[in-house]
């Protein structure tokens, strides 16, 4: 069991207001200065990428969601209906601490090492062939060794860089995936087995621990030991129209009068009881479409493009017998 | 270790207790992430922010959220006086601010202004207009309790337990893409060729059995519903079944089995169905419901065509045993169901929510205390368990085909 007396004292993040446009932060891509083992990087050798401003407005709940994960070092769990923000949130934080996001998108045939490392045992096997022959003299097991998004934020841990970790879609994975990375997400250090190599977050800097946000659409249960160690948020959709106006303007949508009658249309479509509700991602995509094509907002009540919003047939067949103008 | 030496407030003991006996699974070291959070200014401001960060740490889904909600109603009605103890400011380094002011800085908000602070500044006389409504009634002589109840649903199985169960049917076979290396076949391939090539993939193991729940609703079920929806609600969200499909049924999944075969049966108040069984015509006429409100139907002929032999069949029902009544027909339709189940798959368990002394038929027993009702002579030809923990892994068992029961044989 780790200690967890030691807190994150950095700064928090908050609610967004006079971000900048956009900001400088190291390269996620560019993994050259994460391959060699030693760990006083220069700076020089880190290359920079510009990331603009996530358009996010977290609750107040949300943020001290996310403040009580840092402080705590634990990963924050998030849940919620599809398309209301949880995996945004994670560019969010990472722009707002200007951090580099690492990313695992993860699919059903993803492996919790996949996550730390890749070992390419294929291409060293073709390689020890060739060597027989003499093309090939370096089989060097390093060299068949790719860090996976969390490995590499271990390792630019340990190198005394911070990031934020994104695991999206965790329920996708095998059931097992969870349990296999309770070490790994508990005290942040892993051991390649083909080379012996060791990364671990130094102990006492829990300022360089990474900020690890994970999202689940409840496909499937979580262990009860993966759980245990998380920080649980469940997003909501939120509730009251000036919020969600807040949201699409955020989003760049500026006609109040349109913006306001679709989310009314929005709210009164959500209280149909279809099986998939529309979330906000589809909301921003209808008003943003409406908006470009300059649609008058009187007629938005008529559900044009309803194709962005109902996405099952049944659905869509209640809607065309139940919905009034 | 974390530390637990510092001082300890006394309601978040009582919150931690009463949150472990409503079944939160909370161990010393969520006591003492909470510690932990307090310590570093979250929770502090209301009695709802305590909630909120309660949640965050403890709660694993809205269910919990729901659970630590009313045991926060009942255990902590305000916020009690509690403020940080002064030699706690320090954790991982020496000379850094007083903790609560770091709280201040970090959070942007004060401290909250204790209860008693508030009962202080408040000391204006207040007089208040004789209303003609009757006084409201005090309920504090009558010994009610003023704490609300909190029920919670015990199970005979936990879901734990179901999990583990269910996930012992399994019959992997390997389908779908080729994913996996088949080191094997690849060394085989390089020493007859001598040539290194492509790696032999192979489809991964992916389990084929099909599960079909048919659940019995309604009348004597009525109790059993909520127990029945959780079963159903673990394995469906749980097993890793190719496809499950459950669907209601209320008494019989089917109406209208051939009923001249029970004129042939002996003039006896509980005839035996033993000796009639070659006789009845399977049948699968009749409706089965799509939904537990009994709203959308299928025929039962159409969710039967669905079944192979890789299908589990799970019915649970009673079976007539909770009216410990003797009804001809209901045998008779249960029967003609099963054999026309029969032509589809093999694998067919019942669960029935009464204990076994209900409805299990014992040899030799003196004719008072031995059970013959419609349970009884259905689970003469199926293989019936209760539902319950050693129920349920023997029905499994047998889906398995690890488990085999004698009597139930059905020709």
């Amino acid at each position: 069991m780790i200690t967890r007396l030691q807190f994150d004292r950095t700064a928090p993040y908050l609610l967004g207001s006079n971000l900048p446009e956009t900001k400088e932060v190291e390269d996620t891509s560019y993994i050259d200065c994460l391959r060699s083992n030693s760990t006083d990087d220069s700076q020089d050798e880190i290359k920079k990428v510009i990331i603009e401003r996530e358009p996010y407005i977290p609750s107040q709940k949300l943020v001290d969601a996310v403040n009580l994960a840092k402080v705590l070092g634990r990963p924050l769990l998030l849940q919620g209906e599809p398309g209301c923000g949880k995996t945004r949130l994670a560019y969010s934080v990472a722009f707002f601490l200007g951090l580099p996001l690492e990313k695992c998108y993860i699919k059903s045939t993803t492996r919790a090492q996949d996550l730390l490392y890749v070992y390419d045992a294929v291409k060293r096997l073709y390689d020890a062939q060739l060597a027989k022959s003499g093309d090939i003299r370096d089989i060097d097991p390093q060299k068949y060794i790719e860090l996976g998004p969390l490995g590499r934020a271990i390792k630019r841990a340990q190198a005394g860089r911070r990031s934020v970790v994104l695991i999206d879609e965790i329920d996708k994975a095998d059931l097992d995936f969870p349990n296999d990375l309770l070490q790994e997400l508990d005290c942040f250090e892993f051991t390649i087995n083909e080379t012996g190599e060791h990364y671990k977050v130094p102990e006492k800097k829990p300022e360089l621990r990474p900020i690890v946000i994970i999202t689940h659409n409840e496909e499937k249960a979580l262990p009860t030991a993966f759980l245990r160690r998380c920080i649980y948020y469940y997003l909501e959709f939120p509730e009251d129209t000036q919020t969600i106006q807040e949201i699409l303007y955020a989003h760049g949508i500026g006609n109040e009068m349109l913006s306001t009658k679709a989310i009314n249309t929005l709210q009164r479509l959500r209280l149909l009881g279809l099986d998939k509700k529309p979330g906000l991602s589809e909301l921003i995509d209808w008003v943003g479409y409406l908006d470009v094509q300059r649609y008058p907002a009187d007629s938005v009540n008529g559900l044009p493009f309803k194709e962005v919003l109902i996405k099952q047939r049944p659905d869509l067949q209640k809607v065309e017998r139940d919905w009034k103008v | 270790m974390p530390d637990f030496d510092r001082e300890i407030p006394a309601f978040v003991i009582k919150l931690f207790r009463q949150l472990r006996r409503y079944g939160i699974t909370l161990g010393i070291y969520d006591y003492a992430e909470l510690r932990a959070a307090l310590c570093q200014g979250f929770g502090l401001e209301s009695r709802e922010a305590l909630f909120e960060v309660c949640c965050l740490l403890w709660a694993k889904s809205l269910q919990d959220k729901q659970r630590i909600r009313d045991v926060f109603d009942t255990t902590l009605a305000e916020l009690p006086d509690w403020r940080l103890p002064q030699h706690s400011a320090d954790d991982n380094s020496e000379g850094e601010p007083h903790e609560a002011d770091d709280a201040i800085r970090r959070t942007g908000h004060p401290l909250p202004s204790t209860a008693k602070d508030d009962e202080r500044g408040d000391t204006r006389i207040v007089t208040r207009p004789v209303s003609r409504e009757l006084p409201p009634i005090e309920f504090d002589d009558c010994g009610i309790r003023k704490e609300k109840f909190i029920l919670e649903p015990v199970f005979p199985v936990s879901h734990r337990e179901i999990l583990h169960m269910w996930r012992n049917l399994r019959q992997p076979v390997r389908d779908g893409l080729s994913i996996e290396p088949d080191i094997s076949a690849t060394i085989n391939k390089i020493c007859r060729t001598g040539v290194v090539s492509e790696v032999v993939l192979l489809p991964r193991r992916n389990n084929i059995v099909k599960l079909l729940m048919l659940i019995d609703r309604r009348g004597s079920m009525s109790p059993f519903h909520r127990f029945v929806d959780d079963l159903c609600s673990v394995i469906s969200t749980a097993g890793r079944f190719e496809n499950i499909s459950t669907y209601y049924f209320q008494n019989t999944p089917v109406e209208g089995a051939d009923r001249t075969v029970l004129s042939k049966a002996p003039n006896t108040p509980y005839p035996d169905f033993g000796p009639l069984l070659k006789e009845i015509v399977p049948c699968n006429e009749g409706y089965l419901y799509i939904k537990s409100d009994f709203s959308e139907l299928i025929p039962t002929s159409k969710a039967l065509a669905q079944c192979d032999d890789k299908t589990a069949v799970v019915i649970i029902s009673e079976a007539g045993a909770a009216r410990n009544s003797y009804n001809l027909y209901r045998i008779l339709d249960t029967l003609a169901f099963l054999k026309a189940l029969r032509q589809h798959t093999h694998r067919c368990v019942w669960l029935n929510p009464l204990p076994e002394e209900y409805w299990r038929y014992y040899e030799g027993y003196d004719f008072l205390t031995r059970k013959n009702n419609t349970a009884t002579q259905i689970s003469r030809f199926v293989p019936m368990f209760s539902l319950e923990k050693n129920g349920i892994q023997r029905a499994v068992e047998t889906l398995r085909r690890h488990y085999w029961v004698n009597e139930s044989v059905i020709i």
